[in-house]
């Protein structure tokens, strides 16, 4: 499922660098959320088709019906999008550890917010340090909540037909909650995305 | 003499941040291993008497490594650089016989205030 990646080995490299780094301090964040250990393992890149995106994510697949939050960014001159996909059973495992209750939509949207504010806040701090440079975010929206595979329509939510995306898996280590975390990079902000990784390794 | 000095990382990026924090005047030879399980051979084979591991690494991990180094009893002071910062995973490297913990990214400044805390420069 996966396209050939427009990053060359050195990129791909420092990217993934960067992301496992900032991923790792955002699961300082939600085990600190959880009260759990969170089990951190390599951020994965790939060039997907935005057509493809549930069947490129194996876990995603699995954990539907899900729900989906996400966030458009400018880390400098570099146009990105976080985005935490949670499944509806691991939403209530997380109201449990948290000791939240979910009576309402509101109060299931809320702990999404939380728990999408608690990973990427420290997420992105951690890398505005690393490229030096200002990260600008928009406010975190609901793309949408309980989605079955066939309304999972990421083309439309990404706007382009291709994105590099950076995808990390977390679960807690004694209690079953897990959520993926992504950056997800449009094709056509690879390019700057390059010269930003270049002048990191120069 | 020259000390053993095994840097041990998947991320060619992170092995040179590694190298280039080492204090200038260190009498080191340098091993570098891309995963835990070339890391575990180098150790063995006395390249590693001093290491740096990263823990999140494919093929084994850093703490899959710091078992082994512990169960077979093997000649290594171990300093674990990695981007993991939970306070639990810094207590389970210690637990397994890591002498210290420095979180990523590493500068000179962090890596020779860990050395100096040991005597180890």
């Amino acid at each position: 499922m996966s396209l050939l990646l427009p990053l060359n080995e050195e990129q791909r490299d420092c990217l993934q660098e960067l992301s496992n780094v900032a991923m790792g301090a955002a699961a300082e964040s939600l085990a600190e959320l959880t009260q759990n250990f969170v089990t951190l393992p390599i951020p994965v890149i790939r060039c997907i088709d935005t057509s493809q995106f549930v069947d490129s994510f194996d876990e995603i697949e699995d954990s539907l019906p899900a729900s989906v939050v996400s966030q458009n960014c400018l880390v400098g001159d570099v146009s990105c999008r976080a985005m935490v996909i949670v499944s509806d059973e691991s939403i209530k495992d997380l109201a449990n550890c948290a000791q939240r209750m979910i009576e309402t939509e509101e109060d299931n949207n809320q702990l999404l917010k939380d728990l999408f504010n608690t990973i990427s806040d420290t997420c992105f701090d951690r890398l505005e340090e690393m490229f030096e440079q200002p990260i600008v975010r928009q406010e975190a929206m609901i793309e949408g909540s309980h989605i079955m595979p066939e309304l999972f329509d990421m083309r439309s939510i990404i706007g382009t037909r291709e994105i590099v995306a950076v995808e990390i898996y977390y679960h807690t280590e004694d209690y079953p909650f897990s959520c993926h975390l992504m950056l997800l990079f449009p094709d056509n902000t690879v390019q700057k995305l390059a010269g930003s990784l270049d002048r990191l390794l120069s | 003499m020259a000390i053993p000095l095994l840097i041990c990382d998947d991320s060619n990026m992170a092995r040179k941040q590694v190298a280039r924090s080492l204090p200038d005047n260190w009498d080191v030879d340098i091993t570098f291993a891309t995963n835990g399980v070339e890391g575990l051979s180098a150790i063995r084979e006395g390249k590693g008497e001093m290491t740096f591991l990263d823990l999140t690494m494919p093929e084994m991990d850093g703490y899959g490594v710091l078992e082994h180094v512990y169960n077979e009893g093997l000649n290594a002071m171990i300093i674990v650089i990695s981007g993991d910062i939970q306070p639990e995973a810094r207590e389970r490297v210690k637990n397994l016989g890591a002498i210290d913990f420095i979180k990523k990214p590493i500068n000179k400044e962090k890596l020779a205030d860990v050395l100096n805390a040991y005597g180890l420069m």
